[in-house]
């Protein structure tokens, strides 16, 4: 049965036929990510965008996020029934916890059915088909809910006239049953009633048949029968067959071959026309509509793009903003792609022939064009979105820039377009050198302006601001942010995680400031271990971030030699790390270096947590002196990059991996930092270092009571910490070593094998 | 010569009986797995495009030289529940191509699946029916699975295993760090494991430097891999097959550049 149509089947249809498909392959492990400043779409509650604090607009994020952020830069506004229709959308696009929306409809049926006596039960119907074509593979949504819908409100009305047990009623659900068997395989028809059959008996059994070549996918003999029901004006049916004319049209048009597409399109639109102008079939109306505008969408895509940018650019309440969103997002993704940046697509250029597709493809732009077309527009309108567009993407050498940035100096702080306009210039300031200027500007902008910020708006401000920090100090306080979301993002979404996902360790995590990935690569990369030294005593740092600095900057002083940096930090390392106090009080009462090296190196092997940099995000969550299950051990990330920076992708890779270094430090402080950056990267794996440190020490002192133990977990390590190709050589140095010197130690029977890498 | 005493005898000869039987069932048992893999090594065409959940034309391939292993269905695991989407995106493949149906597994963050013994054979059951597709040389799963998670995907595959069609093959996708250290993989009833050399994560310099050595300890990761359009694998090992995903989507030029830098 197929008679009644909703939005959502219309939208079903669209997702069906047209929707942008998700092409991630989930991959892993997975752990949670840290997300300082979401890029694919607004942070949540997505309830916030949709009322218009918008924030600092991204171009990577989707069209339809893009599409509100215009309309409010223009100063129009949505109601409170359009923002909730824009949080419906945002969500059905975001969430892809499938749900069958027909499974109430096919229970309710199959319950009503099943009740019917003397007719054997049905427990399962499958409401998808395959294309059931030759070297295509595709399944559709053939028996959607309004037809289990339809069936069982006849079901109940036909009981009624002709009672529960009656012989026409068993019938009629029997050819039913052969209706839905034909929504996923096969071509099961209904018997044709005698002509002196009951009339109504004989209506429904038409209208059975020409459902089910309908649902078995034979579209011409259920427009001929559909047809005919049109014409009968004794049939219950008539008055829905003219648009179940449409309905097969489309299908066919769907389905059928591909030379007739154009012309079952044409006809299902000449169809749903006929509809709309009869008076006869008012009842059918809406549902004709709607699939008018689907029909419309395959049929002429350009148009209907630009009928509903102007409709969506409107300025009247719009109880269609759902779908007709949906259908233009859509329409785009189709014509130029659903990436970012990628409007290169010959059909662009068929399509901005009006303000909102224009802007929208301009601000995604990632060619240089962009911005002087940007400048272009705004200078010709005046309009907020343009100058918001031509602020994010000149360059700071535009002599345009000027003009610009007085222009976004003029914005309320209340405008939704403040943010965005703010950060900008901010970022105009910076890339001039006009260091001062966007200091001033920031410290400003976080004193007074912060109420009119979203967490991922104020991160971008807090980011800036650290790359002009004038002191130590300054930097420390800009360079730890909390948060604007944590989620798995195995698959790129930034779908927040819920708050039963957090372990416990992470969710004494929540709410606290941790450093973002440029501030963790500026502290590992940019700032000297004298430098570094100072920032694991300041007190500017919250004790879990001091705690990171302090372990990197120690490890740092052990693996760089400099002792006395080393025996400076260790008390500093206690107080924070009390776990590690008798390694440390060791590490400190050591005669001389190499003891005390291998007093650190001992106390390596024991805390594989320990690494000479910071953390990115919430970082290594298993204890430090505890092993990962993941390999996070004994300095990871230094085998990692050197292994991601080979090949052809090295070079973009390592330039990706570059991060400005913040204003206040000296050259001759870059230049000792990048000196100490080159000499941990050129270690290698950990492990390797390790394994080597504890052969030459256990050569020199075979008589220290730890030389067995660490060679154990010296080839522990080459085993559970990221390794490369020299791992094997010295695992199996370290392991020779423990077997030849110390036969019968119980170290040496822990260790039966060495590993290779 | 002393004559062999008739007990004496029977012993022996059941004894030698036994033995024999045990070195036929070794014979038997190593054959099987090894014919398996040799099996599945000789499938053809050994280059195999993923092609996800999205549309995508194939009908450029040379159904020669290329094959397509598609996301025929992805089974959520709800609660007690399993939920089957089908693939909702136009494929359309030359014809002629040699294609594996593949079905991914995901599990409900917000209503953790039982992971109990009952949807593992609902949702074999469910895996099953791609067995039947036309032109399937193979079913491939892909899934997940945390060290936990392993016996109920043993006991999956195994349901799954007894629910296909007996010339059907079974392939897995397969997370690197499968392929070495404690090797779950060894027992499962599967033909070939594909491990993932994408989107590895930490893991990634140990297994790039795994393949570069003696690769996988595990002998089911040796016969093929997983590669990604947007990750170069430098040291590749020498696979029968090689799978390849593309972020993008394909298209004739993209396939040709994987051909020429692969060498397929």
């Amino acid at each position: 049965m197929i008679r009644r149509f909703t939005s959502l089947l219309t939208i079903s249809l669209i997702v069906v036929l047209l929707s942008g498909p998700s092409t991630a392959i989930a991959c892993g492990p997975f752990s949670l990510d840290t997300i300082f400043v979401f890029t694919v779409h607004p942070e949540y509650p997505l309830e916030n965008f949709a009322r218009g604090n918008i924030g600092t607009i991204q171009p990577s994020y989707a069209r339809s996020y893009l599409y509100v952020a215009y309309r409010y830069l223009n100063g129009n506004r949505f109601t409170t029934e359009e923002q909730k229709a824009l949080v419906e959308l945002w969500h059905d696009r975001l969430d892809l916890r499938w749900q069958p929306n027909e499974e109430p409809s096919v229970k309710r049926w199959m319950e009503a059915r099943n009740k019917v006596s003397g007719t054997a039960p049905v427990t399962n119907i499958e409401v998808y088909r395959n294309r059931e074509k030759p070297n295509e593979y595709e399944t559709y949504l053939n028996c959607q809910k309004d037809s289990f819908e339809t069936a069982a409100d006849t079901l109940e009305a036909r009981a009624q006239k002709w009672g529960g047990d009656s012989a026409p009623l068993k019938s009629w659900v029997e050819a039913q049953d052969q209706v839905f068997a034909n929504c996923s395989e096969g071509k099961h028809i209904p018997e044709p009633l005698a002509p002196d059959a009951n009339a109504l008996v004989r209506a429904d059994r038409q209208y059975q048949i020409a459902a089910a070549n309908f649902y078995a996918g034979d579209f011409d003999q259920a427009l001929a029968g559909f047809q005919q029901i049109a014409g009968d004006p004794g049939s219950p049916w008539q008055n829905a067959a003219p648009y179940l004319i449409a309905r097969t049209f489309l299908r066919k048009a769907s389905l059928g071959a591909e030379d007739q597409k154009a012309a079952s399109l044409t006809e299902a639109e000449k169809q749903l026309n006929k509809i709309i102008a009869s008076s006869e079939l008012k009842t059918s109306h809406e549902n004709a509509r709607r699939l008018l505008s689907l029909v419309r969408l395959r049929l002429h895509p350009k148009d209907v793009v630009h009928e509903l940018a102007v409709s969506l650019s409107g300025n009247k309440a719009n109880p269609k903003l759902k779908q007709e969103l949906w259908d233009y997002t859509i329409l785009l993704d189709q014509f130029i792609g659903d990436e970012p940046g990628s409007e290169s697509s010959a059909k662009a250029g068929e399509l901005g022939n009006d303000d909102l597709t224009d802007w929208l493809l301009t601000f995604q732009s990632e060619k240089p064009e962009a911005a002087s077309h940007a400048i272009e527009r705004w200078k010709a309108t005046s309009s907020v979105p343009w100058l918001v567009a031509a602020l994010a993407k000149v360059n700071s050498d535009d002599p345009s820039v000027a003009a610009l940035k007085r222009a976004g100096a003029a914005i309320p702080a209340t405008s939704p377009a403040f943010p965005s306009a703010m950060f900008h210039i901010v970022r105009l300031n910076v890339a001039a050198g006009r260091s001062d200027e966007a200091r001033a500007m920031l410290d400003e902008l976080l004193r007074r302006d912060r109420a009119h910020l979203n967490a991922s708006a104020l991160n971008s401000l807090r980011h800036q601001r650290m790359l002009v920090a004038n002191s130590l100090d300054e930097f420390l306080v800009y360079a730890q942010s909390v948060p604007a979301g944590m989620s798995w993002n195995d698959d790129g979404r930034e779908i927040p995680a819920e708050g039963e996902d957090a372990s416990e360790g992470l969710k004494s995590l929540q709410g606290k400031p941790l450093f973002d990935d440029d501030a963790a690569k500026v502290l590992n990369q940019k700032i000297p271990l004298s430098l570094l030294k100072q920032a694991a005593v300041s007190k500017t740092l919250p004790d879990h971030l001091r705690r990171d600095v302090a372990q990197a900057a120690w490890m740092r002083s052990l693996i760089l030699r400099d002792e006395a940096t080393a025996a400076e930090l260790a008390p500093t390392l206690k107080a924070l790390v009390p776990e590690m106090a008798k390694l440390l009080d060791n590490f400190l009462a050591a005669p001389d270096w190499q003891a005390k090296q291998f007093a650190g190196i001992y106390a390596w092997l024991k805390f594989p947590g320990l690494e000479p940099i910071v953390d990115t995000g919430i970082g290594r969550q298993t204890p430090l002196g505890e092993q990962d299950s993941y390999r996070d051990n004994w300095w990871c990330s230094a085998a990692l990059a050197a292994a991601t920076n080979n090949g052809e992708d090295g070079e973009k890779k390592r330039a990706a991996n570059e991060v400005m270094a913040p204003t206040f430090l000296t050259r001759a402080q870059q230049a000792n930092a990048s000196k100490e950056y080159a000499l941990l990267s050129s270690l290698g794996a950990a492990p390797n270092y390790i394994s080597q440190q504890v052969v030459a020490w256990a050569t020199r002192n075979p008589s220290d009571p730890r030389v067995p133990e660490a060679l154990h977990l010296a080839v522990n390590a080459t085993r559970y910490g990221c390794t490369d190709k020299q791992t094997g050589k010295w695992s199996k140095a370290a392991y020779d070593f423990l077997h030849r010197r110390y036969p019968n130690n119980a170290w040496t029977k822990r260790t039966p094998y060495w590993f290779k890498d | 010569m002393q004559s062999v005493p008739p007990r004496r005898f029977l012993i022996l000869a059941l004894l030698l009986v036994a033995s024999l039987s045990v070195v036929v069932f070794r014979l038997y048992a190593n054959n099987f797995g090894r014919s398996s893999n040799v099996e599945v090594n000789r499938l053809q065409p050994a280059l195999i495009l993923w092609a996800w959940e999205r549309p995508e034309d194939l009908k450029f391939i040379d159904p020669q030289k290329v094959s397509v292993a598609y996301l025929a269905k992805t089974v959520f695991l709800r609660g007690a529940g399993v939920l089957s989407k089908p693939r909702l995106q136009p494929l359309s493949i030359a014809s002629g191509t040699s294609v594996i149906p593949v079905a991914r597994i995901e599990l409900d963050t917000r209503e953790p699946p039982a992971l109990s013994a009952e949807q593992a054979k609902d949702a074999a059951s469910e895996i099953a029916k791609l067995g039947l597709v036309t032109n399937a040389s193979m079913v491939q799963v892909d899934f997940d699975a945390t060290t936990s998670q392993h016996e109920f995907y043993r006991n999956l595959l195994n349901e799954l295993r007894q629910r296909l069609p007996t010339t059907a093959k079974l392939s897995i996708t397969a997370l690197g760090s499968w392929c070495q250290g404690d090797d779950w993989l060894r027992d499962l009833p599967i033909d070939e494991a594909v491990p993932m050399l994408f989107r590895m994560g930490l893991d990634r310099n140990t297994i790039v430097s795994r393949l570069a050595g003696e690769g996988f300890t595990s002998p089911r990761c040796r016969s093929s891999a997983g590669i990604s359009t947007d990750e170069h694998v430098n040291d590749l090992p020498r696979v029968s097959r090689l799978y390849v995903f593309n972020p993008n989507g394909w298209n004739r030029e993209d396939l040709n550049k994987v051909m020429e830098t692969y060498q397929r």
